[in-house]
């Protein structure tokens, strides 16, 4: 009815309506039941300007480094990044928001953690815009946390960063690398890598570097992991030294997890010493088997994924002190708690480190003459072989892939190595290897290091290719070239069936793929590469992400009949839509 | 008020110096108010660390049952799954991160006698056959617990601990009445095995942003068919069965795994319905969906009503004995146990449709909201949803979310459901009133593939007055739904393909428009509100998000971080003083739904677009710009020519093949796609200065670029990889 009168109004003088319209414009009378503007409460007020704040402190801070994003962390222009962003590139001009150009060259990288350090070349100019690294240890689950970084490379055209608000979610991760990651629902995407994650003084509590998936695709669903800055401060002398740093870890021991309880720990567990090697640091250091590891650096250690984790947050060469349960000897007498010291590991002073990226082996350590270098899907790659070591006499070679040792899956370097420290001198390892096709066993008679101190290495000529296994969670490229869609195949999609059963086809388009294919108008797509469209979106998505040159097999419900039709995804689909931007 | 008006573009300076005296009132009584609630709560900067501390400890991750997985799982996988996944796995270990799920422990009713503490989970969490559940608190402890009751079509089950000591301090229940939209709420829960694993509940923060019932299974992934309380807080692999709670820490909703498919966001069971099952599932019994009819199977007939409760739903909804039921919710009825099995997987208070003969054999759709029985027979009538406006409260974090809904409702008329001919309820979207005479902004993108009638586009010309007479040739492409509810066929006046945006035409319904922001007092880092109308309850929609950036694409967007998918794209974002800064459009498909990578066109963009929009402009990105050389790959120093086009700018700059771009515009130039950015930024008809480098000797030059000729014009050879 109402919109009956409102015809006839316009219908009897547009004049009237004309000067209503105006009317209304020019003293914007409340348009809504809410009536006028609305209020903002003081404290949200005070928060805003808290997060305007952030932003407004810190973004000049924040760079465009490659495809990704990165943060200056000291006025003489010392530069923090993902090391997945830089990969092995040396030189970056980085792109601030206020214009600037700066040449940057990496100066120091961690491959483990993720990070890459630059230096913004021969500064002498004023104090640059930075932030500094704040006190991760101090976060506290739930605190709000401001993200800078260049999402999707939206940041390319003006390098002014996306900025994103959230809470710390937990602390303390451990995501491989990542050995105490900040977990945070602050929006990350693909591009975010090696922004900054700050707090709301605007300090830097760590570098964003990598997002958890959910539908199979790559981008936010409020889990993001960053960095700890505490992580980056600890690496940052050494990485400013030059070249590649390595992770702290204990040598030689093996702890487990005390089994679960029913009852509150009281006072809280750590984790148990199971076995220990007699030539290892650890040992020397007066840890024995059975003792409990209470506290790592002052950390608590509740179980054995943290303490990996808090480890490796040191540098090797680093020293931690150990608070340690030792039991009684008997059942009369009570645990004692006893402080340990141990180094992580012997420093190199040479920092020259084997193609494996290891350090030369410690004199009197368990000793096959492996050097180990990158996981593949198979097994762990060796990348040297000490000459003369039982492993160079009974033949293998540098390229060969461990895929078992001692019949146990053969994962990374630092399972083998963690395996072969607790190993006792003139015991025997089983090793499989695989060498291209062929796979072979070899039984290795474990020796003590001290003898091949100086040994020299035998590597491949060539040099090694990047293994897949260093680089974690790498950004994925954003997809290149045209991507398929389903009109570019010569699909026009309709809704789904009136059974349910599928999408049906409406049209199929002259002189495109679909119609080599054998599609009919009137098929009703039933399964799409193995499985039931569920939408019209669904199938969008779904042809959208097909590979270009690959056979996508399409089965179609036509008069009854089911058919399977093999639809050929062409290289170079025709260009349908210009991508908006 | 008055210090919004103050902001207001067109009531300028004269106001401003006008009520100094009052501004300064209201920021003393702002601050006295603030220092108040500071007194009595923690302030927002505050409050969300004190929920993760409150409510924490109380999240619990549930084991499912081991079975033969963990002895086929390799140590390779194994390895990894503890580690927290391979580096080039990325999927490797979602199956299993599904394996494990969230509860919560919750403080029973004082209703409700029991020894035993409560932990409230989702019924998906456990094996159908399960009698018992395995329970991980984040202190590290294993403890069982026996299943009291399951409630399947409401996800719910409940567990007891059997053991009491030392137990974190249960979660307190909302009270049925809360839950309010825009309120902000925190999911906590075992995503990823947070504690599982690292011993650590993680939180996520959002906001209820949607309260509406379950549309049709269609447009659902899930089993949840219940009212609907919808989050923008994370959900993860994990998540599901762990609690939703407000800003005072108490349960508003227990996580599911379903959502509506437009929206792909994490929905709740809100804790009014919580409020009902609980008593019942101590008791090993589940809300029943209760219709109240009695069916009798006649052969030859099919199913006749026998009887039909008096004040039941179906009494309420006519249907009447002696009728005969055809289809249930879209299924042919044919047989009793059909039907009863049919009325079991119902929620309670869910929407149903019946399709009947009447004894004239007349056929009568009836659409109904089941209801349920007590023990005693005795019908529950649904508790009330929450209410559009809260009782103020002194909490700094309810004080946010009372202003994100009321930005919400400030706008809430000008925001209509946009139904696209194409795509239909699934492909619902949103849009905003622009003008009062019944004009509606959208995003072209949603509409889908839109009907390109020769005749709509020849009307170009036309002017404005002339677009008022009647629209033979203007295509319908939408039906829009008001926030009254009322329904209109919109058609198509103009698009700008360049900003996703297309321009409705609604003529039989009266919209009014909202305020709109000035451009000027926007900062990024401010808090906004994405509000869209959910397409099948027409509720409004609100998700919260800061601005991420100003000027994005050439300074035609504003970035934001709200969460944007298919049911709000087309709506509004709003500023928390209730203005409209842009409506959500879709200018990249690179994030892809839900990112945090939101775009908006603002008004101040988009209103010099409407005249030629109303006209029936169909606006195109505007010209790439054309140097007119083919470069190589390989620069140091700078990259190499390799063709130069004859007549082309490139050519009048005198380049020859051979020379070395170093610099555009004194930008170092490293390589092909430094150039392709470079002039991506520029348009056609700038002038622009290159470094050129030909032999030993450089030199600087000024280009004029252009318009990129069209393929007749370029001399022929190759695809177009000249730039």
């Amino acid at each position: 009815m109402t919109a009956r009168a409102a015809r006839h109004n316009r219908g009897a003088g547009v004049t009237l309506l004309l000067m209503l319209v105006l009317l209304l414009a020019e003293l914007r009378a409340p348009p809504t039941l809410m009536g006028s503007d609305v209020d903002v409460p003081a404290d949200v007020e005070s928060f805003q300007e808290r997060v305007v704040a952030v932003v407004e402190k810190t973004r000049n801070a924040f760079v465009c480094v490659g495809g990704g994003s990165g943060v200056i962390i000291s006025p003489d222009g010392w530069v923090v990044t993902n090391h997945h962003v830089t990969g092995d590139t040396k030189k970056f001009t980085l792109r601030r928001p206020d214009g600037h150009r700066h040449e940057a060259t990496v100066r120091g990288f961690d491959s483990d953690g993720d990070i890459a350090l630059l230096k913004i070349e021969d500064w002498l100019g004023p104090p640059l815009p930075h932030v500094a690294l704040g006190n991760s240890d101090a976060l506290v689950p739930g605190q709000w946390v401001v993200a800078l970084g260049n999402p999707w490379g939206f940041a390319a055209e003006s390098a002014e960063p996306t900025v994103t608000l959230g809470v710390v979610s937990a602390l303390h991760r451990f995501q491989g690398g990542y050995g105490d990651a900040i977990q945070t629902d602050a929006a990350l995407n693909p591009g975010n890598s090696g922004g900054p994650l700050l707090d709301l003084s605007g300090q830097l509590i760590g570098i964003n570097g990598r997002i958890a998936a959910r539908f199979g695709e790559r981008r936010n669903t409020g889990v993001g992991y960053a960095i700890s800055a505490i992580q980056i401060q600890r690496f940052l002398e050494q990485l400013k030294q030059g070249g590649r740093v390595l992770h702290g870890a204990i040598t030689g021991v093996v702890v487990e997890d005390r089994p679960a309880r029913e009852s509150a720990p009281h006072p809280p567990t750590g984790v148990v010493v199971r076995k220990i090697s007699e030539d290892s640091p650890a040992w020397a250091a007066g840890l024995r088997p059975g003792d409990e590891i209470l506290e790592a650096a002052g950390y608590p250690v509740p179980n054995e994924l943290r303490w990996q984790g808090i480890l490796s947050t040191f540098p090797r060469g680093h020293e931690v002190e150990l608070l340690v349960s030792r039991p009684g000897s008997d059942q009369d007498t009570d645990a004692s708690q006893l402080t340990l010291r141990v180094a992580l590991s012997e420093p190199t002073p040479s920092n020259e480190l084997t193609p494996g990226g290891n350090l030369p082996p410690a004199p009197g350590t368990p000793f096959v003459g492996l050097d180990l270098g990158a996981s593949t899907l198979k097994g762990v790659v060796v990348s040297g072989i000490y000459e003369g070591s039982p492993a160079d006499r009974a033949g293998i070679r540098p390229g060969d892939v461990v895929t078992h040792w001692n019949n146990a899956e053969a994962v990374d370097r630092f399972q083998l190595e963690t395996l072969l420290s607790g190993a006792r001198f003139g015991g025997r390892v089983k090793i499989r290897l695989e060498r291209g096709q062929e796979a072979r066993d070899v039984t290795l008679q474990i020796e003590n290091s001290s003898g091949y101190q100086g040994a020299r290495l035998k590597t491949r000529p060539t040099p090694l290719p990047t293994p897949p296994g260093q680089t974690p969670a790498p950004t994925p490229k954003l997809p290149a070239g045209p991507r398929p869609t389903p009109e570019a195949l010569g699909l026009v999609l309709g809704d789904l069936d009136d059974q349910g059963q599928g999408i049906v086809v409406d049209d199929v388009l002259a002189d495109r793929p679909a119609e080599a294919a054998g599609f009919q108008s009137g098929d009703v797509i039933v399964k799409f590469a193995g499985s039931r469209p569920m939408d019209f979106f669904d199938l969008d998505d779904r042809i959208r992400k097909t590979s270009p040159g690959t056979t996508v097999k399409v089965e179609v419900m036509r008069e009854g009949h089911r058919h399977s039709l093999q639809l050929l995804i062409p290289t170079q689909a025709p260009k349908e839509r210009e991508d908006r931007q | 008020m008055v210090s919004r008006r103050l902001h207001s573009s067109r009531h300028g300076i004269v106001t401003l110096e006008f009520s100094w005296q009052l501004v300064a009132a209201l920021a003393l009584a702002l601050t006295h108010a603030a220092a108040a609630q500071a007194a009595e709560s923690p302030a927002i900067e505050h409050a969300a660390k004190d929920i993760a501390q409150r409510v924490g400890p109380a999240v619990v991750a549930i084991l499912e049952a081991r079975s033969s997985t963990t002895s086929a799982e390799s140590f390779r996988d194994r390895y990894w799954r503890e580690r927290g996944g391979h580096p080039g796995q990325r999927q490797a270990n979602s199956s299993r991160d599904g394996s494990f799920s969230s509860g919560v422990l919750i403080q029973p009713p004082t209703s409700v006698e029991t020894q035993k503490p409560w932990i409230l989970t989702s019924s998906g969490a456990l094996p159908p056959d399960a009698t018992t559940a395995r329970v991980v608190l984040a202190d590290g402890r294993e403890l069982s617990a026996t299943l009291l009751g399951r409630d399947s079509p409401l996800d719910l089950a409940l567990l007891a601990l059997d053991t009491q000591e030392d137990l974190p301090s249960p979660v307190p229940l909302a009270p049925p009445g809360s839950g309010q939209l825009g309120a902000i709420v925190f999911s906590l829960g075992n995503p990823f095995q947070s504690i599982t694993r690292d011993r650590i509940a993680a939180v996520g923060r959002g906001t209820i942003s949607g309260l509406y019932p379950m549309p049709a299974p269609s447009l659902t992934r899930g089993r949840y068919r219940g009212a609907a309380l919808e989050t923008d807080a994370p959900v993860n692999p994990g998540s599901w069965g762990g609690p939703l709670v407000d800003q005072a820490g108490r349960l508003v909703g227990m996580i599911t795994s379903s959502f509506v498919r437009r929206r792909r966001l994490p929905v709740a069971v809100p804790a009014r319905l919580i409020h009902l099952a609980l008593p019942l599932l101590a008791r090993g019994v589940s809300l029943r969906a209760w219709l109240g009819i009695t069916v009798i199977e006649v052969p030859g007939t099919g199913l006749l009503i026998d009887d039909v409760a008096e004040g039941s739903p179906a009494h309420g909804a006519g249907i009447r004995p002696g009728w005969r039921l055809q289809l249930v919710a879209g299924k042919p009825a044919r047989f009793l146990d059909e039907i009863e099995a049919a009325v079991d997987r119902m929620s309670p208070f869910s929407r149903v449709n019946l399709e009947l003969l009447t004894e004239s054999d007349e056929q009568r759709a009836v659409s109904l909201t089941s209801s349920v029985l007590d023990d005693l027979g005795r019908q529950i009538t649904a508790p009330a949803a929450a209410p559009k406006l809260s009782t103020p409260s002194a909490s700094a974090l309810a004080s946010w979310g009372r202003a994100q809904r009321q930005a919400a409702a400030a706008v809430d008329a000008a925001i209509v459901a946009v139904i696209p001919r194409r795509g239909g309820a699934k492909a619902a979207m949103t849009g905003v009133v622009v003008d009062g005479a019944g004009l509606v902004l959208t995003s072209l993108h949603g509409l889908g593939n839109l009907p390109r009638a020769p005749a709509y586009a020849a009307l170009g010309g036309l002017s404005a007055s002339a677009c008022d007479s009647p629209h033979i040739s203007r295509p319908i492409v939408a039906r829009v739904i008001s926030a009254a509810g009322e329904e209109g066929e919109a058609r198509l006046l103009g698009s700008d393909q360049h900003r996703d945006l297309a321009l409705l035409e609604v003529s039989t319904l009266t919209l009014q428009p909202p305020f709109w922001k000035d451009g000027s007092s926007l900062r990024v880092g401010q808090l906004v509100v994405a509000v869209g109308r959910d397409g099948s309850s027409f509720e409004p929609l609100v998700n919260s998000g800061i601005i991420s950036a100003v000027g994005r694409f050439d300074g035609q967007a504003i970035q934001h971080d709200a969460r944007v998918n298919r049911a709000n794209l087309g709506g509004a974002l709003v500023s928390l003083d209730g203005r409209v800064i842009g409506v959500l459009t879709h200018l990249s498909p690179r994030p892809g739904l839900n990112s945090g990578v939101g775009f908006a066109v603002p008004v101040w963009k988009f209103r010099s677009l409407l005249g030629a929009l109303r006209r029936g402009g169909e606006l195109q990105p505007p010209p790439a710009p054309w140097l007119g050389v083919q470069v190589g790959q390989d620069g140091q120093p700078g990259i190499p020519v390799e063709k130069v086009i004859p007549d082309s700018p490139a050519a009048r700059a005198g380049l020859q093949p051979g020379d070395r771009i170093l610099a555009f515009q004194r930008r170092p130039l490293a390589s092909r796609r430094d150039l392709t950015r470079a002039l991506s930024e520029h348009k056609a008809g700038d002038e622009v200065q290159l470094r050129i480098l030909s032999g030993d000797e450089e030199r600087k030059t000024l280009v004029e670029l252009v318009r990129r000729p069209k393929p007749a014009q370029r001399p022929s050879g190759g695809p177009r990889r000249d730039r």
